[in-house]
This record gives C-alpha cells, sequence and structure tokens, in this order.
C-alpha cells in the first residue's frame, strides 16, 4: 500500500469512526465562562522525597495483601455498572512491579509526572475503612441535596479506594452511587432521575472533597425536595444552570411557583425570566438537535401554513430554501399559552445530507456554513384565531459581520437569502457535473472553493486554487522535481530519469506540485515503490517538501 | 494564521480557534481515547487550556500544531486519570464488524486497528496521515526529533499494515 493511499484510507477511517459528530456550538461559551474560574494548582514532590515515599510504599506492601480479600468482599457486594469486567480491578500489592510500572509510565507521561500516578488498590490498616467512608458519603449527600436516606440505601455504591503512589496523604475513597436497575452513565453521559452521585472522601482524614449530584435537567419533584430540606442555594443553581434547556419546558405553575419560592428567599429571578428571543435563544441545543421525526416543516396545518407565509415575507425564507439549508420546524419547547412555531438549522437534518453526498461536495460545503450564520425564528400565533402574535429571530453567536457578502457576514438577513439561494444553486450544479464526469473530480474541488469564496468565503477555509498560466506546469515541474532530487542526492537527472519513474499530481489545496518518485515497473502497478516525493510552488518551483525513503517508505 | 502572543480579545481568539479546530481536536481525541463522551471532554479541556495559554502562547509556533499537542497531552491526562484506567472504554471489535454494514467494515476494521496501537504510534499516525502534518510539524506537536518521527512512522506503518494483513484486509 502506497503512502498516499494509507493517508487517504486512515483519514476515511477516522471521518467514519466520527460519524454523527456534532459541532458543539456552545463550546466556546463553556470555555470561555471556565477559563475565567481559577485554575487548580498541582502539587510537586522533589525527587528526594518521591524515593523516600517509594520506599515506605514498599514497606507498606506486605501489610496491604491482607487486606485484599476484605476489599474484594466489599466489591463484590456492591453494585456494578459500566463494563467493569466484574473481577476486582485493585492491583494486589504482591503483584505490583513498581520497576516496570514506573518505567512505562516514565516513557508515557515523562518523569516530572510521576507524582500524579494513581493506582486503584487496598485500603492499609491506618486508613479510613469502607464502612466509615461509606456513612460519611452518604451524609454528605443528605447534608448537600436533601437526599433520603432510603432512597441512597436504595442505590448501588460503587467504592474504590485510590492510592496515589508517591504521596500517602491525598489517598481516598470514591463512591459512585447508582440506581440499581439501570445505569445512567452512558456514553453521551444522560443522567436522568434520580441521577447519580460521586463522593470522595480523604483517607484518613475523612474529609469530604467532592459531593456531586450527576442529575442532567431541572426535575421540579427533586427541587422541591431539595428545598424542603432547605438546599435553596443549590435548587436555585440548579435552575439557573439548566435555564438555557428545561426550566423553561417544566408547565408554567411549575416555573411560577420555583419564581415564588426563589423570590422570597431573596434570589435574583432575572435569569429564569426571560425575554421571547432570549428565551428562543436558550432553546438552540433543543432546536439544533431534534429528532427529525419531531419536524413539522412538511405537514400540512392551518397554524403551520400561516408561519410559513411569515418565514417568508419577513425573512426571505421559502420552506424549499430551509430544507436545503437543513434547517426544521418544531412547536416551541418552552411552556407558553400562545401556539408557537420554531425554525432553526437541525444538525440531525444536516446528518442526513452528509450521508447523501460524498465527503467535500458543494452542498455540504453550504450545509457545514449554514449554522454560523442562520438564525433561530419564532412565530406566536394566537391559538383560536392564527392571528400573529409576535415574530422573534436570534442570532445565536455574538459575532461581527467581517465583509459585506454572504459568507463574511456575522448573520444572514432577508436580503441575503437570495444569495444564500443562488450560492445553492451553483453549488448543486457543480455536484450534478461532477457526479456526470463533466468536472474531474480536483477541478470540482476547486470549483467549490472558488464558489464558496465568491459569495465571501475566506481563502482559509476555501483555499483551493487552480494553476495559473505564469504557474509551472506539469512538464516543467517534473523537470524541477528531478533537478531537485539529483541535487539533493548529489547525482545527475540522467542517471535518475533511468532508476526512477514519476508520477505527478498538483496539490490544489495546498497549491503545490507534488512529484513522487517511484521504482519498478512502470506499466505493472503491483511492482511500484514508494522512493521519493518531492513538493514544489508552483510559482518559483522551489522545493517545499522533500520526503525520503526513510519518511515514505510505505 | 498564528494566535498573536498578547491577543487583543481571548474570548474572541478562543471563539475562533474553537470554530476553526473543534472537529479536528475532536477526532483526534476520539481516536486516542476511543470513548465519544471523553473525547468531548478532552476537546473542552483542551481549548480551556489553549484559553488559559492564550498569552504565553509563542506565535512562531503554528497554532493547529499548538493544540493537537495540548490535545494529546490532555488525552494522555485523562488515561491515566483514576476513572478512565478504572472502566473500559474501548468498543468492542465484534460489536463493530456487527454494526458495520459491507462497505463499511475495512473503516472499522481500520479504526479499531489504529486504536489498538501503541500510544506511540497512534499519536504520529493521527497527526501525519491523518492531520496532514509534515514530519517537522508532528516533531514540534510531539516534542520529538524528525529522526524519531520518522522511526516511529515506519513502525506505526509496519505494524498496521501487519495487522490490515492478519485480518485479511489488505495484501501486501
Amino acid at each position: 500500500m502506497r503512502d498516499r493511499e494509507l493517508r487517504h484510507l486512515i483519514q476515511q477511517t477516522v471521518e467514519h469512526r466520527a460519524k454523527g459528530y456534532m459541532i458543539d456550538p456552545y463550546l466556546a461559551q463553556r470555555v470561555i465562562a471556565k477559563g475565567k474560574e481559577n485554575p487548580k494548582m498541582k502539587k510537586k514532590l522533589s525527587f528526594i522525597i518521591v524515593l523516600m515515599l517509594v520506599l515506605l510504599l514498599i514497606t507498606a506492601t506486605a501489610f496491604a495483601v491482607s487486606h485484599l480479600e476484605a476489599f474484594k468482599a466489599i466489591w463484590e457486594n456492591s453494585f456494578q455498572r459500566m463494563n467493569t469486567t466484574g473481577t476486582i480491578d485493585a492491583v494486589p500489592m504482591e503483584e505490583f512491579d513498581l520497576a516496570s510500572f514506573e518505567k512505562e509510565y516514565s516513557e508515557s507521561f515523562g518523569l516530572d509526572r510521576k507524582e500524579d500516578l494513581v493506582l486503584s488498590t487496598v485500603p492499609e490498616d491506618q486508613d479510613l475503612p469502607f464502612e466509615e467512608a461509606y456513612v460519611i458519603a452518604k451524609q454528605a449527600i443528605m447534608d448537600t441535596f436533601g437526599t433520603p436516606e432510603a432512597e441512597i440505601d436504595a442505590m448501588g455504591v460503587y467504592p474504590t479506594y485510590y492510592k496515589t503512589v508517591y504521596n500517602d496523604s491525598v489517598s481516598e475513597w470514591s463512591l459512585y452511587f447508582s440506581p440499581r436497575t439501570h445505569t445512567n452513565l452512558e456514553a453521551d453521559h444522560d443522567y436522568a432521575a434520580p441521577g447519580e452521585y460521586r463522593v470522595s472522601v480523604l483517607s484518613p482524614s475523612g474529609e469530604v472533597t467532592i459531593c456531586v449530584w450527576y442529575l442532567d435537567e431541572f426535575f421540579p419533584k427533586y427541587a422541591q425536595r431539595s428545598w424542603d430540606a432547605g438546599k435553596y442555594d443549590y435548587v436555585y443553581q440548579k435552575a439557573t444552570q439548566y435555564a438555557a434547556t428545561n426550566f423553561f419546558t417544566i408547565s408554567k405553575e411549575e416555573q411560577a411557583h420555583f419564581l415564588r419560592l426563589f423570590e422570597e428567599k431573596g434570589f435574583d429571578i432575572s435569569p429564569l425570566q426571560k425575554a421571547d428571543s432570549e428565551l428562543l435563544k436558550s432553546m438552540e441545543m433543543t432546536l439544533r438537535f431534534a429528532p427529525l421525526e419531531e419536524n413539522l416543516l412538511h405537514t400540512d396545518t392551518p397554524g403551520l401554513s400561516q408561519a410559513l407565509i411569515v418565514m417568508e415575507q419577513q425573512f426571505g425564507l421559502s420552506p424549499a430554501l430551509m430544507d436545503s439549508l437543513c434547517m426544521v420546524c418544531l412547536p416551541s419547547p418552552a411552556s407558553s399559552d400562545t401556539l408557537d412555531f420554531c425554525f432553526s438549522y437541525n444538525f440531525n437534518a444536516a446528518q442526513l445530507i452528509y450521508d447523501q453526498h460524498e465527503p467535500h461536495s458543494g452542498i455540504q460545503a453550504l450545509v457545514s456554513a449554514a449554522p454560523r450564520y442562520t438564525k433561530l425564528y419564532m412565530v406566536s400565533l394566537e391559538p383560536q384565531t392564527l392571528t400573529v402574535l409576535e415574530i422573534h429571530s436570534a442570532a445565536v453567536y455574538d459575532r461581527k459581520t467581517t465583509g459585506h457578502r454572504l459568507l463574511e457576514k456575522a448573520v444572514w438577513e432577508k436580503e441575503d437569502m437570495k444569495d444564500a439561494a443562488v450560492l445553492l444553486l451553483q453549488l448543486t450544479e457543480l455536484d450534478k457535473q461532477n457526479a456526470d464526469g463533466t468536472l474531474d473530480d480536483e477541478t470540482y474541488l476547486i470549483r467549490i472553493d472558488e464558489t464558496m469564496c465568491s459569495f465571501g468565503g475566506s481563502e482559509e477555509k476555501y483555499p483551493r486554487k487552480p494553476l495559473k498560466e505564469t504557474d509551472l506546469q506539469q512538464k516543467e515541474a517534473e523537470d524541477a522535481a528531478f533537478a531537485a532530487l539529483a541535487k539533493h542526492l548529489s547525482s545527475d537527472t540522467k542517471s535518475l530519469k533511468n532508476t526512477y519513474f514519476i508520477r505527478s499530481l498538483y496539490e490544489s489545496s495546498v497549491q503545490e506540485w507534488c512529484i513522487i518518485f517511484y521504482q519498478g515497473n512502470p506499466s505493472d502497478e503491483s511492482t511500484w515503490q514508494y522512493a521519493y516525493q518531492v513538493n514544489l510552488c508552483p510559482e518559483n518551483g522551489e522545493v517545499v517538501r522533500l520526503y525520503g525513503p526513510e519518511d515514505t517508505n510505505g | 494564521m498564528p494566535v498573536h502572543a498578547e491577543p487583543v480579545n481571548k474570548e474572541e481568539e478562543i471563539t475562533r480557534l474553537v470554530e476553526i479546530y473543534q472537529a479536528s481536536v475532536y477526532k483526534t481525541c476520539l481516536m486516542y481515547l476511543s470513548s465519544p463522551s471523553l473525547a468531548e471532554d478532552a476537546t473542552q479541556e483542551t481549548f480551556l487550556k489553549a484559553y488559559r495559554g492564550l498569552s504565553a502562547f509563542n506565535n512562531q509556533s503554528h497554532e493547529k500544531t499548538w493544540l493537537l499537542r495540548i490535545a494529546i497531552n490532555t488525552c494522555k491526562d485523562l488515561r491515566k486519570s483514576a476513572w478512565y484506567r478504572h472502566t473500559e472504554h474501548r468498543f468492542s471489535y465484534d460489536d463493530i464488524k456487527e454494526k458495520a454494514a459491507d462497505d463499511e467494515d475495512t473503516l472499522s476494521n481500520l479504526s479499531w486497528e489504529i486504536e489498538q496501537l501503541p500510544d506511540k504510534y497512534k499519536e504520529v499516525i493521527l497527526l501525519y496521515y491523518y492531520q496532514n502534518m509534515t514530519c517537522e510539524e508532528t516533531a514540534a506537536a510531539l516534542r520529538l526529533t524528525h529522526s524519531a518521527v520518522s522511526r516511529r512512522l515506519k513502525h506505526a506503518r509496519a505494524l498496521l499494515k501487519a495487522m490490515l494483513e492478519k485480518e485479511g484486509i489488505f495484501h501486501a
């Protein structure tokens, strides 16, 4: 297999593995919010202390071995979840090969990371026993969240004892409390009710360092329970935390109830009282990721017909254009007294387009650009008369417009939709020409990028460019490559031509000529052996890269 | 475009980096960690570290190289965390084979094989082949010498080919 083939295959493989991945539009916001918090400082140990701790650890080994059976019993009686093998994961200290462990660790993370080395092992005599750690953890959950003891007792507990190999002072019990009936810790981190608790208890001090309730939504039932137990801060924090996802989806009565409770206790309720357009923005994730079965765009109801007229008149978005831009129509996820229709780009609709087209198709280029520019829209109607009450639109990203053409604009307004439709037509035509063979693949990709740039796309994002007339053409590039290789090998062009044959390719994405030197029988590809590769700048013929057999021997 | 040594607006800068490199960082993390949810965590952590390190970033380096170096170190940190070591994150080969349609078998198998590679080989494969980095860029991202990257690439290719041939996916 040749290097280029392998590269192509690996790229396809990674794309295939990541199939279904959706861009997270809130990532930057979360990063910025978290970035403003103070980062944790890490402890560093001197090498002398590390050595002393190693000696201490080794002497402690004998004590630990005798406790393994007891720990195993705890484990086996506990709830086991996820894909654990069912066998205890603690390392019996007598089998612990410190030397090779350290070696593996040092190779992987560098010697300076040894202080982070953590082992799942068994507690020692001086450590906090599991029974005590469990009681402390349970109390912490009750104190923090107002969870009734019976509910915790009904959960399985998954205990692990972690020893920081080179730092005895930070050993800890980590206890996960999970429902016995099913596990919540799925791949997508969906912590459904009643959630899962995680408590870390330091040993031997018994200090609780972490007490977390993994619960992905604001559940009125649990919120009320925590509130009744006096955990006002926690409930308020949960409500504001999920203001963007589900506080507004609970019933109007429940919203009013909690707002009243918060107000009575002096909490700032403004984050939970959003204007409609702000509320629309907060529902972005729900709309963007809604299942396609919920899409109302092609249903036929008087209310929707009315909303579609508004969308076309106010925003220039016809149902056909919305379809092409992967937009869907959904009832408002928020509780409301009006008949609301929301319109949004939807990642599941985009995924369908990705599945239906070749990678790098024109349609994909547009669809992948659309979420950055399209707004969220909501049309509110009077339920009985279908009179239009309110029309909202909200741009999702706070971006600055950098230019006047479609793809340079921060958001697409009504006047841009005509451009979007024309761009769509042009890209569709390119896809068609490529499919029927009128356009070869390389020219097709160049034309897509050119088209995107002509509608304001940046050259950084759409970099493919055709060869200019003044650029080195194929024959000149090949001659230049032979000359460069001859210089590199202190040989001469003639003897190189007797030894190697070449294949040439203009790589439009980086604007380079790529000349590959092979040995073997040119007419029998199975005999080809990759030897050298010379990449040249087509403007001046300079060598950009030269790979030797040590680099390119596939 | 390099990150400015002292960006005028860190928020804008990190937003731009997230927009351009989010998918790329996620996919590298996914192949490294074999778990979509962990890859998402690692992606966020990568950009968080980048955000915090923006002002100290040497603008002579390429920002993609810089980000991927952070991403790989973040994946290593996650891999060595107690929680990761304690749980089973790899997807089952049989599961993949069952799920994959015929024409997707090759890709699923190759994905599996890449994820089984030792880390030091997986890193170079992902950066050199998937991220289209040159040997120099790969070396810079991994803080290795050029010759070490070349050696690792050679071994990685040999390992990968042997695995694929064994599975009957490719023949020499």
